[in-house]
């Protein structure tokens, strides 16, 4: 019993004795405490019952980005030239009949659509993002890494996915690079 | 896995559950016989598994995972089942066994009484391991996702684990010499 493969083999034996079946009585105390024990519910509890929730957690972030990127363009789309008229007061827009509630674009446009964007969905994840159809918006086909990639203005919005091996180690990460250079569409 | 059961028992179907803990009580409670090396402890160990396994299920993320969860729960509650009656265990003493050991029953016999004192010489974390690999038939790398530990790292301990029983067994061959130092 001094070499290792002597110790492995007599551990196979010595661990292969004994008890397989545990009493019924065992069972009942367990089942009993069970009953008695309330199940814990963390506030995000309801989404782990989605069994897609990766892909789900991905539309959820896709969804906030589109949210984001819309209040961006309207933040920092095209402005009245200096010197020029002032703004006035306007009547707020009419409520849009888009899908989705609409925001002006700029100070004098109308507001935009989203029921005009360009949409895609994943037939991957499931999952869709929606942009509108300017030099803003340019989107590029999921690779093996990336699900998803979206600029707006100059920033550079990326949906990636962790080791789909693991998907309990399943993470969506949204990370914005800002691009060099002069921003699309705004020459 | 069951996995339908799962998700339901996840939403707080308690039946579902019911179904889930008989059907996983013997191997839990097999697996923790062989490391605590006690039945009553052993059903103590497999009842806390079961009741946190319940407790805690709409935290497991992936239900496919729900059997090695299940077993990781079981080897924690093994730990902690091992450490509410480590100073109870401190106080038993081995006693060799008498008679002849001239007939091979007899030195069968000797020789798993042997072994029960050198396994339970192991603390309990090289007990699990050696119950993962050999009772369940675990590899490291298996070993390793079902604790949440590096895979590199369980195969380092089962070595270790194999090394102290080695070395516990070998003790063991010399009892004239330990008993006379106790």
């Amino acid at each position: 019993m001094t070499a290792r493969s002597d110790i492995e083999r007599v551990l196979d034996s010595f661990l292969a004795e004994g008890p397989e079946d545990v009493s019924d009585r065992a069972v009942l105390r367990a089942l009993t405490a069970i009953d008695r024990t309330p199940q814990r519910r963390g506030l995000l509890a309801p989404w782990r019952h989605i069994r897609m929730h990766a892909p789900a957690r991905l539309a959820l972030m896709a969804a906030a980005v589109v949210i984001a990127a819309g209040g961006a363009l309207y933040v920092l789309g095209p402005r009245p030239q200096a010197g020029g008229p002032a703004a006035t007061p306007t009547a707020a827009p009419s409520p849009s009949p888009s899908p989705v509630a609409a925001a002006p674009s700029d100070d004098a446009g109308p507001p935009f659509h989203t029921a005009t964007w360009t949409r895609f969905t994943t037939s991957r994840y499931g999952y869709t993002v929606a942009w509108p159809n300017n030099a803003y918006w340019i989107y590029s086909p999921a690779s093996e890494e990336l699900a998803a990639f979206v600029v707006v203005g100059n920033r550079l919005y990326v949906f990636a996915e962790s080791d789909a091996r693991q998907p309990e180690l399943f993470s969506a990460y949204l990370s914005t690079v800002k691009l060099p250079g002069e921003t699309p569409g705004q020459s | 896995v069951d996995l339908d059961l799962v998700e339901q028992a996840q939403r707080g179907d308690r039946e579902a559950f019911g179904i889930l803990a008989r059907t996983r009580a013997d191997r839990l409670y097999a697996i923790g016989q062989r490391i605590l090396r006690d039945v009553g402890l052993a059903e103590d160990a497999m009842q806390q598994a079961l009741v946190i396994a319940w407790r805690e299920l709409p935290s497991l993320r992936d239900p496919a995972r729900f059997d090695a969860w299940l077993t990781r729960l079981l080897v924690n509650a093994c730990y902690a089942e091992a450490r509410s009656r480590r100073a109870w265990s401190a106080n038993v003493r081995v006693l060799p066994i008498d008679g002849p050991a001239s007939s091979d029953a007899s030195q069968e016999i000797a020789d798993r009484d042997q072994l029960e004192r050198g396994f339970r010489r192991l603390p309990p974390d090289q007990r699990a391991l050696l119950v993962l690999h050999h009772y369940v038939g675990l590899s490291p790398t298996e070993i390793a996702e079902t604790l949440g530990i590096p895979a590199g790292t369980a195969r380092s301990r089962l070595h270790y684990a194999h090394r102290a029983m080695r070395a516990a067994l070998e003790a063991d061959a010399r009892p004239a010499i330990a008993q006379g130092g106790a």
